[in-house]
């Protein structure tokens, strides 16, 4: 998608790898531990080509955090886990050597405080960077099929034109253990102008 | 006419416009507390008023900080204030933040108790207000750690099933169950003990974790003498506590040791392998003073158990092991002890240049004695005899039944030919003494073949063939003699 100008998607990228590094200091200091996030990939897809990314990259099962935000963009922001891993995230957060064969109310509430952080700092991060707003609200834990996810994510074909996704690759290492998520934000094109605007603003400043 | 599903529809529209949201609120199970855009009280629901202790006019105006001042941790602090200014929504989760608010709650007996805790602080839509809920995960909490010791113990316990499955030794698997206990009741040390074959007395059979001073102690651990801890479990066929081993009248001996070792308490549970034998119990020694609560029983009890699996398989080797390579009859070693043992002692004098002696015996007259009066009277007399010999001999001799009357000795060393001639002339004495069943009186005698490592041989099968040369030769000079071959 050409939504947004080679200059302006370095700067994205470069604005996720912020937040991603903050929320991997706040993850650290929460778990007094380090862990690691780093950002190999991003990129902007339409509906359809999310659908068909989800199909063909993700696992047939996952876990997720997703969380609804407003300001100045809108939509919706998730992080999306192999569901067979989750449990080892969690685990791995807690320090626990002794994996569940499923998770527990206990342990979907942390997973949703680890999107919660993740999906903050990231959207944060973007709004105060570009000097705007945003608010976020609580964050749902959920597990689903691939194939149930853009339900999940309460995509419908009929808003196609309107909604943009950013898909972002996220790489997770602590404690021996390595995994790779994703972090899908679904935008209201209607809130695009906004984003556009606010980031052609910063980079004019910058020159 | 509306139909019905209208009718409720707009009934529902109805109720719930007219639903009191204050009343709502109060009446939730879980704490709601509005904030403003200072962070500040101004709504709190009554459960908050409940487990705070605080009345609500206390807390309208208040922040949570100026409420509980310096008890909030950094992160819940840090959330609050996140959400209240910056608008964005936060989950503190337990398993993240063991300490969040100070609220406690009534257990079911009246006792107060920390209340677990994860929250919510969600910025409200069009409006500067920030609601926080506070979930009660106590219940939640407890499930998990049930679950999680739960696993914990099976794993364990597929641990030491695999060992005890493995045929490992069984030393290597009671030292693994301590070693579990241990884990699962930290600061607490374990012994497993045996009873004795007398069945009166406990001997440390494992104790990983205590000195070998301990073990000491626990070796006069006579039944019926002391009655301790251990000693009552046996007795008693059930777990039996010792809260506080200061209090203990029977503990007093042991009293400054158990100090020396931060022992405060005994917990022993019974060993009990099948038809209901006790054959052992199964000690834990916490270091603080008190009884095992549910789960420690349990888990003592399947921990005993699996000890009582593990003794059981040990002592059902110990017998096939016996079967194989003992004669049913007599008890003696057969065939295949004897050539262990020969090829051992072989080895033994080759290296360290002693003699030693094997004599091959065969009965004279035991075919009649078997044609007369049955085999019932034959087998009697073998038994006799086998014990007759035994005793003759010395604990490191190893008298053998290689085929129906015929026996193999060896005396592990011997100074000279002469000392191996004294013995066989003991047995062959021994041999023709008749044996009294009922009123029958059996004799037979023997014939004794004499064969020395190394002069009449240096291999099992040389020895084995001399010595039996040497028996025909007895035999054909008139039997109940002993005979050598002179090379």
């Amino acid at each position: 998608m050409d939504l947004f100008s080679a200059d302006e998607h370095d700067l994205i990228v470069e604005l996720m790898n912020l937040g991603v590094g903050r929320a991997a200091h706040a993850l650290s200091q929460l778990v007094s531990d380090e862990i690691l996030l780093s950002v190999p990939r991003l990129e902007f897809i339409s509906i359809p080509e999310a659908q068909k990314a989800f199909h063909n990259d993700l696992p047939p099962f996952l876990a997720g955090v997703m969380q609804n935000f407003e300001g100045f963009i809108n939509g919706r922001a998730a992080l999306l886990f192999p569901e067979a891993r989750s449990l080892e995230l969690v685990n791995a957060m807690l320090g626990e050597e002794l994996s569940a064969d499923e998770i527990t109310e206990l342990e979907q509430e942390t997973l949703a405080e680890l999107g919660n952080i993740l999906l903050n700092h990231c959207l944060a991060t973007l709004a105060n960077q570009l000097q705007q707003q945003i608010k976020t609200d609580i964050p749902l834990a959920f597990s689903t099929s691939a194939d149930e996810l853009p339900g999940t994510l309460n995509l419908h074909h009929d808003d196609d034109e309107n909604t943009l996704v950013m898909l972002v690759q996220i790489d997770f290492s602590l404690r021996n253990s390595a995994l790779r998520g994703y972090l899908a934000f679904i935008i209201d094109l209607h809130s695009a102008d906004t984003f556009v605007t606010a980031l052609r603003s910063y980079l004019a400043e910058l020159l | 006419m509306q139909n019905s599903s209208e009718a409720s529809g707009f009934c529902l529209t109805e109720i719930l416009d007219n639903l009191d949201c204050t009343d709502l609120l109060h009446s939730l199970d879980g704490g709601v507390l509005l904030l403003d855009a200072q962070c500040r009280i101004i709504f709190s629901n009554r459960w908050f008023c409940r487990h705070t202790g605080f009345p609500e006019s206390d807390m309208l105006g208040q922040t949570l900080n100026q409420l509980f001042p310096e008890q909030l941790p950094l992160p819940l602090q840090d959330a609050i204030e996140t959400a209240c200014h910056q608008r964005l929504g936060r989950i503190l989760s337990y398993q993240l933040h063991k300490r969040l608010l100070p609220l406690q709650r009534r257990t079911p007996s009246g006792e107060l108790q920390p209340l677990h805790q994860s929250i919510l602080i969600k910025p409200l839509s069009q409006s500067e207000l920030t609601l926080v809920q506070c979930l009660d995960s106590t219940n939640a909490v407890k499930r998990e750690q049930h679950l999680r010791a739960g696993e914990r113990i099976l794993k364990l316990e597929r641990r030491v099933l695999e060992l005890i499955a493995t045929g490992d030794s069984l030393d290597t698997i009671l030292d693994e169950l301590c070693t579990t206990v241990e884990q699962l009741i930290p600061s607490a040390s374990t012994a497993i003990m045996l009873l004795d074959e007398s069945g009166n007395q406990l001997r440390i059979k494992s104790a990983p974790g205590l000195p070998s001073t301990f073990a000491r102690r626990e070796d006069s651990l006579k039944l019926g003498s002391a009655i301790t801890t251990c000693t009552r479990a046996v007795q008693l066929r059930t777990l039996a506590v010792t809260p506080d081993i200061q209090q203990d009248e029977s503990w007093r001996p042991w009293v400054e040791s158990a100090e020396r070792l931060q022992i405060a308490a005994c917990w022993a549970q019974p060993i009990v392998a099948t038809y209901d034998e006790v054959v052992g119990v199964f000690a834990c020694y916490p270091q603080t003073t008190g009884s095992p609560s549910e789960s420690d029983r349990q888990l003592l009890q399947r921990m005993a158990h699996l000890a009582a699996i593990a003794l059981e398989r040990h002592r059902r080797m110990e017998r096939i092991r016996f079967l194989a390579l003992h004669d049913p009859l007599t008890g003696l070693p057969n065939r295949s002890l004897l050539n262990e043992h020969l090829g051992r002692n072989l080895r033994r004098a080759h290296r360290e240049g002693h003699q030693f002696a094997l004599m091959f015996i065969d009965l004279d007259g035991f075919k009649q004695i078997n044609d007369q009066h049955g085999h019932d009277a034959g087998d009697d007399l073998l038994s006799v005899l086998a014990g007759r010999m035994t005793e003759q001999l010395r604990g490191t001799d190893t008298c053998s039944r290689i085929g129906g009357d015929e026996f193999v000795v060896m005396l592990e060393s011997v100074q000279s030919p002469e000392s191996a001639i004294q013995v066989a002339e003991k047995i062959l004495r021994c041999l023709s003494t008749p044996v009294q069943r009922g009123q029958l009186s059996l004799q037979v005698s023997a014939s004794i073949g004499i064969a020395l490592y190394p002069h009449d041989g240096i291999s099992a099968d040389a020895l084995l063939t001399c010595a039996d040369d040497a028996m025909y030769q007895a035999k054909a000079r008139g039997k109940n003699c002993w005979h050598r071959i002179s090379h």
